[in-house]
C-alpha cells in the first residue's frame, strides 16, 4: 500500500475539525446542533411547561423571582462523513492525476473525521454508486479507508445525476457528503446534488481538474479523443481554438460555483498539481 | 576551415530522412482529452500560417537534425588553420659528462619535453658537449622535436664555452632554455633550469711520482667529499697484478690529496678507483700512465763534481758525449756562447748571465712546495750565492735573502735553469738527501715530458710518428681524440708500448662548482612573426552527437 499522506502532513491535519451549520443527525453527538436538548452548555432558561424534566428547573431563579424557569441547554448531534469520490476514466488523466489528488483529499479528510471522532464512509462512482465503506469510526476504519483509496481505479463513464441520485436514495443517515469529482460530465450534475440536498445531506463539491484540463499544450492537427466515450474529432488546434476552449472551461465551472453559491454549498475548484493537505486547509480552515 | 574527408557530408541527407519520419508521425498523432464536449465547443477554423509554423516546431526534431547535422560534421573531419603569435623556444642540453649521473639524462629530456608541449615553436634543440651539436636542427614540427629529445645521450667528455653552442642559433629565438646541472655564471638573459645533482664522492686527481729521495714512487690521489656528512673511502690502486688498498677520510664539501708508497711495476697502465657506490660512478676511477720515457741524453761542460754527476745518474739521465742531447749542464764555467737547447747553468755564467761576488748571507727560503718540503736548510749555511740578475720572465724558486739561488726561464732557444751556488766546502749539504733531491727537481723541469702523459676526454693527442694506439680491436695513427675515459696501449715502431690514460675533464669531475660562461656577443632577439598551425577538432563533434542522442532519448522517454 503506496503512502497516502507523509507524517508531517498527517500531523498538519491534526488541527483540523469538521464543522456543520446545520447539522441533521438525530443521534448525540460532538456537533452543535441548531436545536435544544441535553449537553454541557447552557442556552437559554424558558417558563416551565407541564412535562418537563424536574431536574432542569432553575431553583435559584425561582427563589428570587418565584416563577419557575427551566434551563435549556444546546443540543449536540453527530455528522457522519460521506466521501463520494468519482473514479470514472477521466479522473486517470492528466499530469499529476486527478485521481491521485482525490484520494489523498480523501485520506485527509478521512483523518480529520476521525480525529474528530466522526463516522466516516467512501462511496466511488462512476455512472453507479459502489460503497466501498459505511460509515464507522474508529482506527480500523482509517485503515479501511486508506486501503480503499490506495485500491481504487480510474475507469468507465462518469454519470453524476444517476450515481448522486441512486445513492441519495438509499436514505443515509442526513451528514456531510463531501463530492470529489471532474465535474468533466456532458450529461450533467445538479439533480445528483439537488438529491443530496433532498436526503438532508450537507453537501460540499469538490471539483479537481489537471493543469491540461486547464491550460492544454496541445498545437496542431489534432485527433482528439474523449478519454471515456471514444469519441473523435479532428481538429486544428492554434491559439485562437485554445483560448475558445479556456473560455469553455471557465464557463462549464462558473456555472458549478453559480448553482453552489444559489444553494450555499460551498464549492471547491483545485489543481490536481495542489497539495491535498492544503486543500484540505482551505476546505475545513477558520 | 577545411575539411579531411568532404564525403562525411553525405550524411546530411539523413535530414531527409528524419523530416519524412517526423511528417508521417504526425498525421497519426492523437490525444487523450477529459471531456471532448468541451472542445466541441470550440468553432472549426484552419490554423494562420504562423500557427502552423508552431506547430512544426518539435524539440526532438530539432535535436534529431542536429544530431545528424553534428555527425556530418564530424565525419567530415573538419580542420582550423588558426594564426598566433609563435614562441620560437631553443633548448640548450648541456651533454656533458657530469649529466651522465644516474637520472639527470632523463629529467634533462622530461624538462625539454614538457616546453616543447608547452610552446607553439618552432623550436631547435642543440646538445651543449665539446663540439656542441644540433640534436634537432629548427623546425615546426613538433612530434620530430620530441623524438629529437628522446636521442639526447650526455657524452663522457666536457662541454664548449656557451658562446660556441649559442652560435649554432642562427635567428631569433624568444626563449633560450639551457638544461644543466652545474650552476652557471655570466649567463644573465638567458633562462637556466640547473637540475639537482645527488650526492656525489670524486677522484679528482691521481698521479704516481718518484718519491723526492729517489728511493721510489708513490701515488698521489685527490679525493672530493660532495655529500653532506664526512666519509671514510676506500681507495684501490691496481697496476697489472698490484692491487693497494687505503682507507681515507674527507670531510663534507672538502678535497684532500693523499700520497701512498708505490712498490709496483711502473710499465704498465694505472688505475685508482673508490670503492663507494654513488649515482655518478664515471667520478670515481682516475687512470694514470707513466707513459714511454728514453733516459735523458745529457751534455756535460765544465768542471768535473762527482756529487752532481751522482745526482743526475740517479735521476734516471744518462750523460753522454755524442749528439743529440736533452740537455746541457754547465759545471763552474764561464760560457762564452749560450749553447742551443735546454741548459743548467751550475754556477756558471753566459754573456747573458753574469756572475758577481759569492755572499752567504741571509736565510733560505724555497718559493717551490716541493723543495720546501723536501728540504732541509739547516745545513746551508756554508753554501754561497753568487749575486746575479736574472732575466725578467725567469721564475725563482730558491733564495737566500734577496739573491736568487735557483731560477728558470724558457727561450726560444729552449728551457734555462740557473744554479749560482758555490757550495765550497759544505759537504754536509753534498752527502744529506737534500742534495740529489734538489737536482731532481731541477731535471724535471728542464727534461722534456716522455709520451704517454694523461688525457682528457675530447683533447687530442698527437702520437709520434710511426706509433700505433690500440682503441677495442684495431689500431690507429696519427692525431686522435679520446671519446671514453680508460687506458690506451701505445706500441712504437721499434716494438716497445706505453699506455695513455685518458679521464673525464677536470670541471666533469667536480660538476657542483659554479661555472664562469661567456655570452655571445650577438644575442638572439625576439622573433616577430605569424605561425600558423593546425588543429582537428571534428572528435569534439562526435561527443556532441552523441550527447544530443542521448538528450533526445531521455526527452523521447519523458514524453512517452
Amino acid at each position: 500500500m503506496r503512502e497516502l499522506l507523509s507524517q508531517a502532513e498527517l500531523r498538519s491535519l491534526a488541527r483540523l475539525k469538521l464543522s456543520l451549520r446545520q447539522p441533521r443527525s438525530e443521534l448525540v453527538g460532538a456537533h452543535p446542533s441548531l436545536r435544544t436538548g441535553y449537553s454541557l452548555e447552557f442556552t437559554d432558561f424558558r417558563p416551565y411547561q407541564p412535562g418537563d424534566d424536574f431536574r432542569l428547573v432553575d431553583w435559584a431563579a425561582y427563589a428570587r423571582l418565584r416563577r419557575l424557569l427551566v434551563r435549556v441547554y444546546k443540543r449536540e448531534v453527530e455528522s457522519p462523513l460521506y466521501l463520494l469520490l468519482d473514479v470514472s476514466g477521466s479522473m486517470g488523466k492528466g499530469q499529476p492525476k486527478k485521481l491521485d489528488f482525490a484520494t489523498r483529499l480523501s485520506a485527509a479528510l478521512g483523518f480529520v473525521a476521525y480525529r474528530g471522532q466522526d463516522r466516516f464512509g467512501l462511496v466511488a462512482f462512476t455512472a453507479s454508486p459502489e460503497e466501498k465503506l459505511i460509515p464507522r469510526r474508529g482506527r480500523a476504519q482509517l485503515v479501511s479507508l486508506f486501503r480503499a483509496l490506495t485500491a481504487l481505479e480510474s475507469t468507465g463513464t462518469t454519470g453524476l445525476n444517476t450515481a448522486l441520485s441512486a445513492w441519495a436514495e438509499r436514505g443515509w443517515e442526513p451528514g456531510l457528503c463531501v463530492v470529489i469529482s471532474d465535474f468533466l460530465c456532458e450529461s450533467g450534475w445538479k439533480e445528483g446534488i439537488s438529491a443530496l440536498l433532498f436526503g438532508r445531506h450537507s453537501v460540499i463539491l469538490v471539483q479537481v481538474l489537471s493543469p491540461q484540463d486547464l491550460d492544454p499544450r496541445l498545437r496542431g492537427e489534432l485527433e482528439l479523443v474523449d478519454v471515456e466515450l471514444g469519441k473523435r474529432r479532428h481538429l486544428a488546434v492554434g491559439e485562437v481554438a485554445l483560448r475558445a476552449y479556456r473560455e469553455a472551461v471557465a464557463q462549464w465551472n462558473m456555472a458549478i460555483n453559480a448553482y453552489a453559491s444559489e444553494r450555499g454549498i460551498p464549492y471547491f475548484l483545485f489543481s490536481s498539481a495542489a497539495s491535498p493537505v492544503e486543500a484540505a486547509w482551505i476546505m475545513l480552515g477558520h | 576551415m577545411s575539411f579531411g574527408v568532404p564525403w562525411g557530408f553525405l550524411w546530411l541527407l539523413g535530414w531527409g530522412v528524419v523530416l519524412l519520419l517526423y511528417f508521417l508521425r504526425r498525421r497519426l498523432r492523437e490525444e487523450e482529452v477529459s471531456a471532448l464536449f468541451l472542445w466541441e465547443r470550440v468553432p472549426e477554423r484552419p490554423l494562420s500560417f504562423r500557427e502552423k509554423l508552431r506547430t512544426l516546431w518539435d524539440i526532438l526534431l530539432f535535436l534529431q537534425l542536429l544530431g545528424v547535422g553534428l555527425l556530418a560534421a564530424a565525419s567530415a573531419e573538419p580542420t582550423i588553420e588558426h594564426e598566433a603569435p609563435p614562441e620560437a623556444v631553443a633548448l640548450v642540453l648541456d651533454a656533458s659528462a657530469s649529466m651522465d649521473a644516474d637520472g639527470l639524462p632523463a629529467e634533462a629530456r622530461r624538462i625539454a619535453a614538457e616546453i616543447v608541449r608547452g610552446s607553439t615553436g618552432p623550436w631547435a634543440v642543440i646538445a651543449w658537449a665539446n663540439p656542441p651539436r644540433y640534436l634537432v636542427s629548427p623546425t615546426a614540427d613538433r612530434e620530430e622535436v620530441l623524438r629529437g629529445i628522446t636521442r639526447y645521450v650526455p657524452t663522457l667528455g666536457g662541454r664548449a664555452p656557451l658562446g660556441e653552442a649559442l652560435e649554432y642559433l642562427v635567428g631569433d629565438w624568444e626563449r633560450i632554455v639551457i638544461v644543466t646541472d652545474s650552476p652557471l655564471r655570466g649567463a644573465e638573459g638567458l633562462e637556466v633550469i640547473v637540475l639537482p645533482r645527488p650526492e656525489d664522492l670524486a677522484l679528482t686527481t691521481f698521479s704516481l711520482r718518484p718519491q723526492p729521495d729517489g728511493s721510489g714512487y708513490e701515488a698521489f690521489v685527490s679525493v672530493w667529499n660532495g655529500t653532506s656528512r664526512a666519509r671514510k673511502v676506500p681507495v684501490t690502486i691496481r697496476a697489472g697484478g698490484y692491487t693497494f688498498r687505503e682507507e681515507v677520510t674527507v670531510p663534507p664539501g672538502a678535497e684532500r690529496g693523499f700520497a701512498f708508497p708505490y712498490f709496483g711495476p711502473l710499465d704498465v697502465g694505472f688505475v685508482a678507483a673508490l670503492e663507494t657506490a654513488d649515482l655518478f660512478p664515471e667520478n670515481d676511477v682516475y687512470y694514470f700512465a707513466l707513459g714511454r720515457r728514453a733516459p735523458a741524453r745529457v751534455r756535460w761542460i765544465g768542471e768535473e763534481d762527482p756529487f752532481l754527476r751522482a745526482a743526475i745518474l740517479a735521476s734516471g739521465a744518462a750523460i753522454v758525449d755524442s749528439p743529440p742531447w736533452d740537455l746541457t749542464v754547465a759545471v763552474r764555467v764561464d760560457l762564452p756562447e749560450t749553447p742551443p737547447g735546454a741548459l743548467l747553468l751550475w754556477g756558471s755564467a753566459v754573456p747573458s748571465l753574469a756572475l758577481g761576488e759569492a755572499m752567504e748571507a741571509g736565510a733560505w727560503a724555497a718559493e717551490d712546495p716541493t723543495l720546501a718540503r723536501y728540504l732541509d736548510f739547516s745545513n746551508w749555511q756554508e753554501v754561497a750565492v753568487y749575486r746575479t740578475k736574472p732575466p725578467r720572465e725567469a721564475r725563482v724558486f730558491l733564495r737566500r735573502g734577496d739573491l736568487p739561488a735557483a731560477f728558470l726561464w724558457e727561450t726560444a732557444e729552449g728551457k734555462r735553469a740557473a744554479v749560482p751556488l758555490s757550495f765550497g766546502a759544505a759537504r754536509e749539504v753534498l752527502l744529506s738527501p737534500d742534495f740529489p733531491l734538489f737536482v731532481h727537481a731541477l731535471l724535471a723541469r728542464l727534461l722534456p715530458a716522455g709520451v704517454g702523459a694523461t688525457y682528457h676526454v675530447g683533447e687530442a693527442v698527437s702520437l709520434p710518428e710511426g706509433a700505433k694506439l690500440v682503441v677495442g680491436d684495431r689500431e690507429t695513427e696519427g692525431p686522435w681524440i679520446p671519446t671514453e675515459p680508460g687506458l690506451y696501449e701505445v706500441r712504437f715502431p721499434d716494438g716497445t708500448d706505453s699506455f695513455i690514460a685518458v679521464n673525464l675533464p677536470p670541471k666533469e669531475i667536480r660538476p657542483s662548482e659554479p661555472r664562469e660562461e661567456v655570452k655571445p656577443l650577438m644575442m638572439p632577439s625576439r622573433r616577430v612573426g605569424v605561425e600558423r598551425s593546425v588543429s582537428s577538432f571534428w572528435k569534439p563533434w562526435g561527443w556532441a552527437f552523441l550527447l544530443v542522442l542521448l538528450l533526445e532519448g531521455t526527452l523521447a522517454l519523458r514524453r512517452w
